[in-house]
């Protein structure tokens, strides 16, 4: 998709206004948010599996060449493909190089956000191919042609009334010509038109929640049942993940396993966890003849040299953005790209340069919710102010900010001559709002009094007083 | 192709500041990986029958326990009768599912599932009492799809085989089988979606139903 | 440097009061109350004039130089105390957990950092974690409602604290509100740069403070009174905003912040 994460603030501000949106994102809190808080109150284990996660992938990024190679001969030896892509551009190649030698004509998907990361869709259809999405979110986002707006729930924003237009719209050719308003028969009536792709289907394209090493297995989490109907139906099953997908055993999956429901949605476990190793065997019932990983890097061994290298634990469990009190107002729209929330806001600059998602790092109040939610303990704000210092280095942070900045540090350098400014500045302050005990508007402070009034302070400053006060006493 | 793969390997050592991993750290990765090491397991007081029960329940699957594989055809019948659904089943060719003996008022077809079927009965390798899971291993006379496309689909696990965690399954399944099967599905519960208006909806692609027949 | 100081005995903790700018500049009662409070409970408490601002603007705004010569400032002003306090967990937090970080490869410099580190705190977490106060003396016959920070809940765990003092002030009445967990909006430059969606968080807490039913809304932190009560005076809102020292240390006779003379 088109980026337009520097329009953050423009995108922010029309989201607030909109009405669905922020009734759908007030569940959040009822929703997601309390699922979370439930299952952490069940488990007391659930502090000594974030820090054993943490230790775990931070032993794999250790080793991340030697688990990769690992991961690589088992999927070998299980008669599956490794391809490996450095960029989103080699990434659709490949992808649509397999689709070409397949001789396929349609192409479903389960829902991948490393998919959407490398623009899949568009492309497979650019080359030709008819592809489906098959998680119903994603699916009504490819009828509404949007973008997710949430990693875990991407059709978050959308009301029953919207999708019940959507399938009028789309279905009505296929039989479907009546306006559905219940949520059941809506989820119904996806599921027989989404049917009819699964059994045709050629290719099936999946992510990967995690990729074993021991085993050379995709592991793939789902409610709906998508994500194994899209690996078995087809004759070949595409795997699309990235390099810091991958885990050393089927035990340490099974530990992050125990924190992704969790942490996502507030179940134990979720209704599907399928662990896929290769194409069907000779003797095997069903299950697809070709099975081809395609490994992306993007930028991720670009984080991995650097300050942001905790980013690549993340499991991609939305918690953060579930708990960050900007997204709750916002949505994930605003951020302009695939992913928003507090992980977004580390990952789009990386991805697509500060230039175009500068915004991204500011737009947050460093609260430090979202780190004390993260299943793998990613230090969120930390990241985003390590960002923050490189627009700073880079220069391209707003210039008046900067030079606001730099003056109040100035003087802030400066203990004596600041005495000096400060106290006459206050009290003039002071003298000014006393009456009325604040402000509506004020030079230079506009953001602030855009959306409340400054108050007005007490008049003196405390270091003018104290010393008056000490004299006094002497 | 190759080109990228020794890219995006050559710029990950150079993230990391080293060259590649010398034998004895390698044998030592592999050696982790051939010990596999339990993480964290949580406690859980309960009977792990209970436990597997409640599990499963809270997930709106339905459990029986029977004492005698004998009684599962009779079971499968009142189970049917009692969803008003179709007396025809797709069965897997489980030999666990081979010993059973019908009554006529049963159509039963040995797979592969096709898009219409709407009842099918499989027997699961295993079962996890912690998470009330069951796992589902393809293979030569266990298709995967039937899994996933009937309406209802029916899981028969010897009370034998309910294990304790995820990570006691993957013993029985390096004990069982000298490679990972091609797909290892733990399902625990019908198939849900909570993407309209996140408010659960039951059978979004998968199964609608999910009855656990637990035997002996 | 000069420094005022008052007594109590010589061998009790010797405090340095670390004001915190917004303090000094907008709410000096706050730093006479912490002052009260500290040497009811027996410290030795001295200001020092070399003190303006610990940096954190600077520093979450990626200007690490800047951040960084602020810090080397305190730590000259505050080193030689037993205890470096002060009425606010967002300023008190940057020193405590921030400092060492900023200065993790000065060889030099980090053992001193740490050193100031593991001796700052937050006032009222100070008075109940390390002096042990259990009560104050102070009434104030309102109903409140208690904001943490995210500084306070989260970077310094503060939570119990003072809800154990606040306890103790004879008429007061504590109701609780809605996700106290949740930022209040104003998160320093944030607010500014970003007004609307930091308009619309604290909008969203003042509805949570209303339907407290609480008359007076305090907190720990003047960064979130100042977002808070200029907020409610926005939307005209009665409910009256002190700093939690203040009530403590029973000064909360003065007018409340943003309170006019009508
Ligand atoms: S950063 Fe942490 S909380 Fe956010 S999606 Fe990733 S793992 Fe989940």
């Amino acid at each position: 998709m088109q980026p337009h994460s520097r329009h953050f603030k423009a995108n922010a501000e029309a989201a607030l206004r909109e009405p669905n949106l922020q009734a759908a994102l007030k569940q959040l809190e009822l929703g997601f948010v309390a699922g979370r808080q439930r299952c952490y109150e069940a488990l007391p284990e659930f502090e000594s599996l974030r820090d054993r996660a943490k230790d775990i992938l931070d032993h794999t990024l250790d080793n991340l060449d030697a688990y990769l190679l690992e991961y690589e001969a088992r999927v070998i030896e299980s008669g599956g493909k490794l391809h490996w892509a450095s960029t989103p551009l080699e990434a659709r190649e490949i992808v649509i190089r397999i689709c070409r030698d397949a001789e396929a004509k349609t192409v479903i998907r389960g829902k991948s956000m490393v998919g959407e990361e490398i623009g899949i869709n568009d492309a497979l259809e650019a080359a030709g191919f008819e592809v489906t999405e098959t998680d119903l979110g994603e699916y009504i986002l490819q009828l509404a042609k949007e973008p997710p707006s949430h990693i875990v729930a991407p059709a978050i924003h959308k009301t029953k009334d919207e999708i019940s237009d959507l399938f009028l719209e789309h279905h009505r050719d296929l039989g479907f010509t009546r306006r559905q308003t219940e949520r059941s028969a809506l989820v119904n009536e996806a599921r027989q038109v989404l049917r009819g792709k699964f059994l045709a289907a050629d290719v099936g394209i999946t992510g990967a929640n995690f990729l074993i090493a021991e085993t050379g297995s995709n592991v793939i989490v789902t409610n709906e049942g998508n994500g194994d109907l899209t690996s078995t139906l087809p004759r070949v099953q595409i795997v699309t993940a990235a390099i810091d997908k991958v885990v050393p055993t089927l035990e340490d999956a099974s530990l992050l396993l125990r924190l992704l429901a969790r942490s996502a949605t507030g179940q134990d476990i979720t209704a599907y966890t399928t662990f896929t190793t290769g194409p069907r065997r000779k003797q095997d019932a069903d299950g697809p003849v070709e099975y081809h990983v395609v490994l992306i890097d993007n930028h991720r061994s670009e984080m991995l040299g650097s300050e942001l290298r905790p980013m690549l634990r993340c499991i991609r469990c939305g918690a953060c953005m579930n708990h960050c009190p900007v997204y709750g107002r916002i949505g994930g729209h605003a951020y302009g790209w695939i992913y928003p929330g507090p992980m977004g806001s580390v990952l789009t600059p990386i991805m697509l340069g500060l230039d175009e998602a500068g915004h991204l790092p500011n737009a947050c109040t460093l609260n430090g919710r979202c780190e004390t939610v993260c299943p793998v303990k990613i230090p969120l704000p930390r990241l985003l102010r390590s960002l923050r210092s490189r627009q700073h280095l880079q220069r391209q942070n707003s210039s008046l900010a900067r030079v606001a900045l730099s003056l109040w540090t100035w003087v802030a350098l400066r203990p004596r001559l600041y005495q000096m400014l400060t106290w006459p500045a206050m009290s003039l302050l002071s003298r000014l709002g006393l009456k009325r005990g604040g402000f509506r508007r004020m030079p230079f402070a506009s953001g602030w009094t855009r959306v409340r009034d400054l108050p007005t302070p007490q008049g003196s400053t405390f270091q003018v007083l104290w010393q008056q006060q000490q004299r006094g006493r002497k | 192709m190759s080109a990228a793969r020794e890219q995006v390997l050559a710029r990950i050592r150079s993230a990391l500041g080293r060259g590649e991993l010398g034998k004895a750290q390698l044998a030592e990765l592999r050696e982790r990986i051939a010990r596999h090491p339990r993480q964290i397991e949580p406690a859980f007081s309960e009977p792990p029958q209970q436990r597997f029960r409640q599990k499963l329940e809270a997930a709106e699957a339905s459990f029986v326990a029977l004492d005698t594989l004998a009684e599962v055809a009779a079971e499968v019948e009142r189970y049917l009768d009692a969803s008003a659904a179709p007396k025809r089943l797709v069965t897997s060719g489980d030999e666990l599912l081979r010993a059973l003996e019908w009554p006529e008022s049963i159509e039963l077809r040995v797979w592969p599932a096709k898009g219409d079927d709407k009842v099918s009965l499989t027997a699961a390798h295993c079962g996890i009492a912690e998470t009330g899971s069951l796992l589902l291993v393809s293979g030569e006379q266990n298709p995967t799809s039937l899994n996933f496309l009937p309406d209802y689909h029916i899981v028969v696990l010897r009370a034998d085989q309910l294990l304790l965690r995820m990570e006691d399954a993957w013993d029985s399944l390096r004990a069982s089988f000298t490679q990972m099967p091609r797909t290892v599905n733990f399902i625990s519960g019908p198939s849900k979606t909570a993407d309209v208006e996140q408010t659960v909806e039951y059978g979004a692609h998968g199964p609608r139903y999910l009855h656990v027949i637990l035997v002996g | 440097m000069t420094t005022a100081e008052t007594t109590n005995t010589a061998d009790s903790p010797h405090v340095g009061l670390f004001v915190t700018c917004l303090v000094d500049l907008y709410r000096p009662s706050v730093g006479f109350a912490a002052v009260k409070l500290l040497q009811q409970a027996g410290c030795r408490v001295t200001v020092p004039q070399a003190q303006t601002c610990c940096g954190q603007p600077a520093f979450n705004s990626g200007d690490d130089r800047h951040a960084r010569q602020l810090a080397v400032q305190v730590l000259n002003a505050f080193e030689e105390f037993d205890y470096i306090v002060g009425p606010s967990a967002s300023c008190l937090g940057t020193i405590r957990c921030h400092y060492p970080e900023m200065f993790a490869d000065d060889t030099g410099l980090l053992p001193r950092f740490e050193a100031l580190s593991s001796k700052s705190y937050e006032l009222v977490s100070f008075l109940v974690d390390v002096l042990g106060v259990e009560a104050v003396e102070a009434g104030f016959d309102h109903c409140v409602t208690y904001h943490d920070s995210c500084s306070a809940l989260r970077e310094l765990g503060i939570k119990s604290q003072p809800r154990k003092l606040l306890a103790s002030v004879s008429g007061l009445q504590l109701n609780e509100s809605q996700g106290t967990d949740i930022c209040c909006g104003f998160g320093g430059t944030f607010c500014v740069k970003y007004p609307e969606i930091s308009g619309r968080m604290a909008a969203d807490k003042v509805a949570s403070v209303e339907a407290s039913g609480a008359d007076t809304l305090l907190s720990g932190d003047l960064g979130c009174l100042l977002n808070l009560a200029g907020k409610m005076r926005r939307e005209g809102k009665p409910t009256r905003v002190y700093h939690i020292a203040e009530v403590l240390a029973n000064m909360a006779d003065c007018k409340s912040i943003g309170e006019g003379d009508d």
